[in-house]
């Protein structure tokens, strides 16, 4: 069933620029990009910046849904996008929203987990066991027969997830899936998001503002604005950057402790992307203290 | 100081029996900056939309700089009370930005003279002005809340509600937000701010009132409402980034009622201090 | 709430016998009930009618929906009544008002069943098996999928307005038209701007394919839809039976007595 993939890159995005019909200035300009398979990739930057366009070239939805300018090309396992319409696309890459509203529209669990599989016209026996296995894995079953309405909003976008992963896709894009969300249950979003990632091997694009949550299981943080990339690597070494400061963006509080920490002389091993991580990085400090500490 | 709002035992559902909020008590008082957390569900909106008469109890009283609601309408608690709702494209209409300012000015009927002074003032405060003659549906999405809270801050009221002001904005945005929320507060206004983020109450607010489930929780100061894990359980909330650092590190001595980075930086440094003397 | 009328037109999911039926089964049940409703014009078969409805609703746990809705129509089959009775055709007046009411009520009765155990989806299966194209009951389903978004959509507009001292109630008729301006633009470029989001949601799902749709759920008519339609034909049958045989027919066709001016 699978399509025979022709590269060792996940995603790559070359030279790309795109301009809205009716826009004057390119929502993306010159934007490179090499993701390899099984990376947590973190998108973030100011609004506006062009994270949302980007996330459409990777599925399709630009140049296909939207009309626009488009230059240079992006091939998702060696596939352009430009030959593959979207729905083609979709066993390649899932995509998840911010609105649960708006992606969510049968009245059961599982009649939206089905609906992609049966829009690809694939055999009944296949969809069922796909519906059984999203279930299972995104612990649904308790619901299954629940209208997408009555859940919670936390509980809807994992509804939204599990849909968009009965696909088996390789590739899974959210852009900014937990905005509207109460603190824990954005939390137990971005945990599923990482079980997808490490249990699954799925690659991730994550859009987010709030980098407290997102960037604990990154394992890299691409900052973009005004249409470009400004800076893309590891996300330590990024959310300390230059860049990253003069951009603005929310640098999480321990990230801010382990700088001012440094300041008053003491270095932390690991530049720490969790509360968890700062914990361990002063326990493991403490520890081993008299020997690091000349202050 | 006098009391901008007084809730009194409030009863309220949509749906007859289906309670969503269950017995609220609350006092906020001239001039105070309060956040209004909770679960997705929780009531906040609801609850909100009883302190400009949107909605009136179904038990219990909403009063408002000492008048009950039941016996107003919204027009004329609207003057008194401003409330900015979550997404801007629910009241965006005009063909400029000027007139979508004038829109209330006008149904409250202010002469000419003083509309005009006051969408300048407005237009001014929120770093609008070149948008002026803009049509608000072609602005970007945070251009479009710009548009949304100078709308209700054109006409000036003296208790000013914002539903969830900082989604989907960036962090500048938030800065922006976070310093026209101080300044409204500093001029003397009552301002109730509804919120899921943790990290722009801890570092803006003094009080917060938790919700769960259509009840009041936690009404207090930041720093024992948020370092209490109890109330953070109940209500879906998570701790600020630094106070969850604090509660691994318990063990160790330190505190687990700081909330900013400098009180943990300060904890942190002096742990590795008495470490030294042993 | 004018909202609530709908109440009892919307999928409720209950999970009792009723749900399980095939759509098509529902719908047969629907247009059979329906016609006969149509058929008769006098208050006992009417009555037993209603009574089986009201069988159907309460077995199914779905008698507070149900009661919404009659109860928000409670209204207009007053006016039903008086106005049959007032200037109704010529003859037995008291009867024609009584039971015209009395079919309103029963045909709102039989539909509101249907749509409170039958899911857009199943619907729009059931009208894909009979050979309506998918691009027409898929566009049903969704009209049926989104009023209750626009529906609350319009109604947070309101507020939003009403809160920037927006008074509906207020001045003449055109001033009134024009107050609609701030409800409806808004209105439109949400509801635009939704569909977009809506459609690029359906894409990214895989809608659109050129494969054949397949489907999760597959309709075999099981044991209990074919009871249920013996059930359904038999008793529609014995209905119109009785009002034409003796004795029952006398009772079936019973007048209500002439009002004495
Ligand atoms: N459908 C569209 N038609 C025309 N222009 C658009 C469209 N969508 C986005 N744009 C424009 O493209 C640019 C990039 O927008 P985009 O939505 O990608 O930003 P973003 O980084 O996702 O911002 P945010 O954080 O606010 O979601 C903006 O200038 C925006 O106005
Ligand atoms: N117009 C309405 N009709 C019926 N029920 C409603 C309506 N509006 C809200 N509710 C219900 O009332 C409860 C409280 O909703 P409310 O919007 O006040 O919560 P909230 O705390 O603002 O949540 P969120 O954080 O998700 O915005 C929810 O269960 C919701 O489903
Ligand atoms: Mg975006
Ligand atoms: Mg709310």
């Amino acid at each position: 069933m699978r399509t025979v993939l022709k590269s060792n890159y996940a995603i790559e995005v070359i030279n790309l620029s795109f301009k809205y019909e009716g826009t004057e200035e390119y929502a993306l300009n010159n934007v490179n990009l090499r993701i390899k398979e099984g990376e947590y990739v973190v998108i973030t930057g100011p609004s506006g910046s062009g994270k949302s366009t980007l996330c459409r070239t990777l599925n399709g939805l630009i140049p296909h849904f939207y009309r626009g300018h488009m230059e240079g090309d992006i091939r998702i396992f060696g596939i352009s996008t430009r030959a593959k319409r979207t729905h083609e696309l979709a066993r390649l890459v899932g995509m998840v929203f911010q609105e649960s509203e708006n992606q969510l529209f049968l009245s059961s669990v599982e009649r939206e987990i089905a609906f992609g599989l049966e829009n690809l016209g694939l055999p009944r026996d296949y969809i069922r066991k796909r519906v059984k296995w999203a279930l299972r894995n995104f612990k649904l079953e308790g619901l299954k027969d629940k209208a997408p309405y009555e859940l919670s909003g936390g509980q809807q976008q994992k509804v939204a997830i599990a849909s968009v992963m009965a696909m088996s896709p390789r590739i899974l894009v959210l852009d900014e899936p937990t905005s509207n969300l109460d603190p824990l249950s954005a939390f137990e979003i971005i945990a599923l998001i990482h079980q997808v990632n490490k249990a699954m091997g799925v690659t991730v694009i994550l859009v987010e503002h709030r980098l407290e949550l997102a960037l604990k299981y990154a394992t890299r943080l691409i900052l973009m604005k005004e249409g470009r990339v400004i800076t893309d690597g590891d996300p330590r070494e990024v959310i300390t950057s230059k860049e990253a400061r003069s951009l603005g963006i929310g640098i999480p509080k321990v990230v801010e402790v382990y700088k001012r920490l440094k300041e008053e002389g003491i270095e932390l091993p690991r530049i720490p992307l969790s509360s968890e991580e700062l914990a361990l990085g002063v326990r493991g400090c403490l520890a081993t203290y008299g020997s690091s500490y000349r202050g | 100081m006098a009391v901008a709002i007084e809730v009194n035992d409030l009863y309220f559902y949509y749906e007859r029996g289906k309670y969503v909020l269950k017995g609220i008590n609350l006092t906020v008082r001239d001039g105070e900056m309060v956040a209004i957390m909770g679960n997705n569900g929780a009531g906040k909106t609801t609850l909100i939309k009883h302190f400009n008469g949107l909605l009136k109890p179904i038990r219990g009283s909403v009063k408002v700089k000492g008048r009950d609601t039941k016996g107003l309408s919204v027009a004329e608690l609207a003057r008194t009370v401003g409330l900015v709702f979550q997404n801007p494209d629910h009241q965006l209409f005009a063909e400029t930005v000027e007139e979508e300012l004038a829109f209330a000015l006008r149904n409250f009927g202010y002469p000419e003279d003083i509309v005009k002074r006051r969408v300048e003032w407005a237009l001014t405060l929120m770093d609008l002005r070149k948008y002026r003659h803009r049509s608000p549906l072609s602005l970007s999405g945070g251009e479009r809340k710009r548009v949304a809270i100078a709308s209700v801050l054109c006409y000036d009221p003296e208790i000013i509600i914002f539903d969830e002001p900082t989604i989907g904005q960036d962090y500048y945005q938030k800065q922006k937000i976070a310093q026209l929320l101080r300044m409204l507060s500093r001029q003397g206004k009552t301002v109730i701010v509804v919120t899921h983020d943790v990290e722009f109450v801890a570092e803006n607010f003094e009080r917060v009132i938790v919700m769960a489930d259509g009840k009041i929780v936690a009404d207090g100061n930041v720093r024992e409402v948020l370092t209490d894990p109890e109330v953070i359980s109940k209500s879906n909330l998570l701790p600020p980034q630094v106070t969850h650092c604090a509660w691994l590190l318990k063990d160790v001595g330190i505190s687990p009622k700081l909330i900013k980075v400098s009180e943990l930086v300060k904890e942190i440094t002096r742990l590795f201090h008495e470490h030294k003397g042993i | 709430m004018s909202i609530r009328v709908f109440e009892g037109f919307k999928f409720k999911p209950k999970g009792t016998y009723f749900y399980k039926l095939d759509p098509r089964v529902k719908m047969s049940f629907l247009i059979v009930y329906s016609i006969l409703t149509l058929y008769f014009s006098t208050v006992v078969p009417l009555s037993i009618l209603f009574l089986f409805s009201v069988v159907i609703v309460v077995s199914n746990r779905v008698a507070k929906e149900w009661g919404r809705t009659l109860r928000a129509v409670a209204l207009l089959s007053l006016v039903i009544f008086s106005f049959n009775l007032l200037f109704g055709a010529k003859g037995n007046k008291l009867n024609y008002a009584s039971s015209m009411t009395l079919r309103f009520l029963t045909l709102t009765s039989f539909f509101s069943i249907f749509f409170l155990t039958t899911t857009p989806e199943e619907l729009s299966e059931a009208l894909l098996l009979i050979g309506i194209p998918y691009e027409y009951t898929f566009m049903f389903m969704m009209a049926m999928r989104f009023i209750p978004t626009l529906a609350r959509d319009f109604q947070t507009i309101i507020d939003a307005q009403r809160s920037r001292g927006l008074e509906l109630e207020k001045g003449n008729f055109v001033q009134r038209a024009r107050k609609l301006l701030p409800l409806l633009i808004p209105l439109i470029v949400l509801e635009i701007r939704r569909s977009v989001l809506i459609a690029e949601a359906l894409e990214a799902r895989g809608f659109g394919t050129s494969a054949k749709r397949s489907t999760l759920k597959e309709y075999r008519l099981s044991k209990v839809d074919l009871y249920l339609l013996f059930l359904t034909i038999t008793f529609a049958t014995s209905l119109i039976l009785s009002s034409k045989l003796p004795p029952y027919s006398e009772i079936m066709n019973y007048r209500l007595p002439e009002l004495v001016p």
